[in-house]
């Protein structure tokens, strides 16, 4: 009985997750010029005409060279801050591990024009460095997030035990260390690059005319005309967000995912 | 010189509460050797600064009369057993036990045989491709002693590793330890909470008790000439009994219904010492041995002995009587207890 209640609030639930997706994956292939659902006939033209528009393409290669250069720049920084703050103990440990999660709970916006403010003191503004730093910046906690409750005391005896066998550090690191936070890693990025390609708060401050990101283009484009063209472009973006995590589980298996380490 | 290791003034704290004190230690070559103490006294403090885990404040530590104190662990001739064996669950066995070769410049097929020999020499051939996970704990056990031995290091340090195995297969693991060490003729460091596991392994053994070395010696050495307070209660069941300096230079205990007239007794507070099997327990006195007149408060059997309780001049003496002794005594019975003054020793310490 009770059973029985969970599983229709759950299905309710899950129907409600979906339903955009599918809304607006359906209004995307609509034959009329304004949204529609379901779909009136189905065409790829609104995909066509976003594809034949030189600044969506555009916008498009920003936004995926920037979530994967933001990605690899948060893993290269979070994996030895991650490392520094489980394993050693120094003055403003505490402090360096919560300024490194505080745009978790930072408002973007906020954090954006704060950026944009430093950002012209120093010159760097509205160019692909200067979305790059502040992607890394709101991305990095979701690296540290999944990667630090790897490091366990379990973990760092395994280190030890390399070190023990003659191992040099940087030789532990990559033998024994690296592939014990893998799962971490790998769920910390993929939530990371995410964040990243869908962020539209922070990237807005420092994009112009010329360089947008996908999120941005999108929310301008709302803010003066609906028609299926942005049903189509939230498609892609969808269908490229679902492509990455299939390519992650070709190459490395989703199963680290949900993986319970011993 | 020939010491495999020793070490001198050792000193390590922790926040500024001692961890180790001026620990002096050598182990000879193919020597066995417990470090044996109650959970907080240093023992693993001690090893781990062996090993290179933590550095101490003062004194050095030598490994074949090679200074290692301020060697890094990865550049120490030594391997340790880990209590929790410390596989690494993402390598087969035969990776883990070919990573130390590896690591050392040893070359690939060379490596192979040495992995083979290794698990031969543990009884786990043919288990090299299994990962950790899909062994039991007394198989993991035997991976990480093969882990540490195909290096063949100068000397072993083992991290109480047999605490994890039910008590049925740690007797069994400690004779198998026991007979490897013996076959390759590495110098073990043992750390134990386990008397009785020193005791049956050990050519020596290490007492410690908060940072500080009691006593070194064989078991029964340490058993029967035990230096100090702690090394008497520690090492088997002891009465330990307040003593009271005289006057005359004579020390009363029991009340004075012993008195023992010492010369050359260590200065400080004393304690006797009297092991439960030195005391006869009769209804006669017993020619040459000095009677006391007690009351038997409790009887425990405890299968092979038992355990017998005596009240003497207000103070309860533990006596261990064998099975026939025991006819005729039952609880609340006048009894004499025998003892010899020679079984009875004075020790520094607190009663």
């Amino acid at each position: 009985m009770v059973s029985a209640l969970i599983r229709i609030v759950s299905f309710a639930a899950l129907v409600y997750l979906a339903l955009p997706l599918v809304v607006l994956v359906g209004a995307s292939l609509t034959t009329t010029s304004f949204l529609a659902f379901p779909p009136q006939g189905v065409t790829l033209a609104w995909y066509g005409k976003m594809l034949g528009d030189p600044s969506y393409v555009s916008a498009f290669l920003v936004s995926t060279l920037l979530a994967v250069a933001a990605t690899i720049v948060a893993v290269l920084l979070a994996v030895p801050a991650a490392i520094a703050i489980a394993r050693y103990r120094f003055t403003g440990r505490g402090l360096l591990a919560e300024t490194l999660m505080s745009p978790l709970i930072l408002p973007h916006v906020v954090l954006g024009a704060a950026l944009l403010q430093y950002g012209s003191a120093i010159g760097l503004v509205r160019s692909f460095p200067a979305l790059l730093v502040g992607h890394v910046v709101i991305i990095m906690p979701f690296v540290l997030r999944a990667v630090l409750p790897q490091l366990t005391d379990e973990q760092k005896s395994l280190e030890e035990a390399s070190a023990d066998l003659g191992a040099r550090p940087l030789t532990t690191f990559f033998l024994v260390t690296l592939p014990q936070i893998r799962s971490g890693l790998v769920s910390g990025a993929i939530f990371a690059f995410i964040a990243s390609w869908i962020n539209v708060e922070l990237s807005i401050f420092n994009t112009t005319a010329e360089l947008t990101t996908i999120p941005v283009k999108l929310f301008n484009y709302v803010q003066y005309t609906i028609d299926p063209t942005i049903a189509a472009v939230s498609g892609l973006t969808i269908i490229v967000a679902a492509l990455v995590i299939v390519l992650l589980d070709l190459a490395i298996g989703l199963d680290v995912l949900s993986e319970r380490r011993r | 010189m020939s010491s495999i290791l020793a070490i001198d003034g050792l000193s390590k704290h922790f926040g500024g509460q001692p961890a180790l004190t001026a620990i002096e230690l050598a182990v000879e070559q193919g020597e066995f050797i417990a470090l044996l103490g109650p959970s907080g006294c240093g023992k693993t403090t001690l090893l781990r600064c062996i090993a290179g885990f933590l550095a101490p404040e003062a004194g050095t530590i030598r490994l074949a009369g090679e200074d290692v104190t301020r060697l890094p662990p990865y550049r120490r001739p030594l391997n340790t057993v880990f209590q929790n064996y410390a596989l690494f669950p993402h390598m087969s066995v035969a990776e883990n036990v070919g990573y130390g070769p590896r690591r050392q410049g040893v070359a690939k097929d060379e490596t192979v045989k040495r992995t083979v020999e290794a698990l031969e020499l543990v009884g786990l051939a043919g288990f090299g491709a299994r990962l950790p996970a899909q062994l039991s704990g007394g198989q993991q056990q035997r991976v990480a002693l093969a882990r540490a031995i195909v290096n063949r290091p100068k000397l072993l340090l083992l991290d109480e590793p047999l605490s994890a195995l039910d008590l049925k297969l740690r007797k069994k693991v400690q004779g198998e330890l026991k007979q490897i060490q013996h076959r390759l003729g590495i110098a073990f460091l043992f750390v134990t909470h386990d008397q009785e596991e020193a005791l049956t392994m050990a050519d020596r053994i290490v007492l410690m008790n908060r940072g500080r070395i009691e006593q070194i010696g064989r078991g029964q050495d340490i058993y029967a000439q035990p230096a100090t307070r702690f090394a008497a209660d520690f090492i088997g069941d002891a009465n330990l009994l307040v003593v009271e300096r005289r006057g005359d230079g004579s020390f009363a205990l029991l009340d004075g219904a012993i008195t023992l007239p010492v010369a050359n007794a260590p200065q400080g507070e004393l304690t006797g010492v009297l092991r439960p099997e030195d005391i006869l327990v009769t209804a006669e006195p017993v020619p040459g041995r000095l009677a006391l007149p007690a009351v038997v408060s409790e009887i425990v059997h405890v299968g092979s002995h038992a355990s017998v309780a005596l009240a003497i001049s207000g103070t309860t003496l533990a006596a261990r009587l064998a099975p026939s002794a025991l006819a005729g005594l039952s609880v609340g019975r006048p009894v004499l207890a025998n003892i010899r003054l020679a079984d009875l020793r004075l020790v520094p310490g607190d009663a």
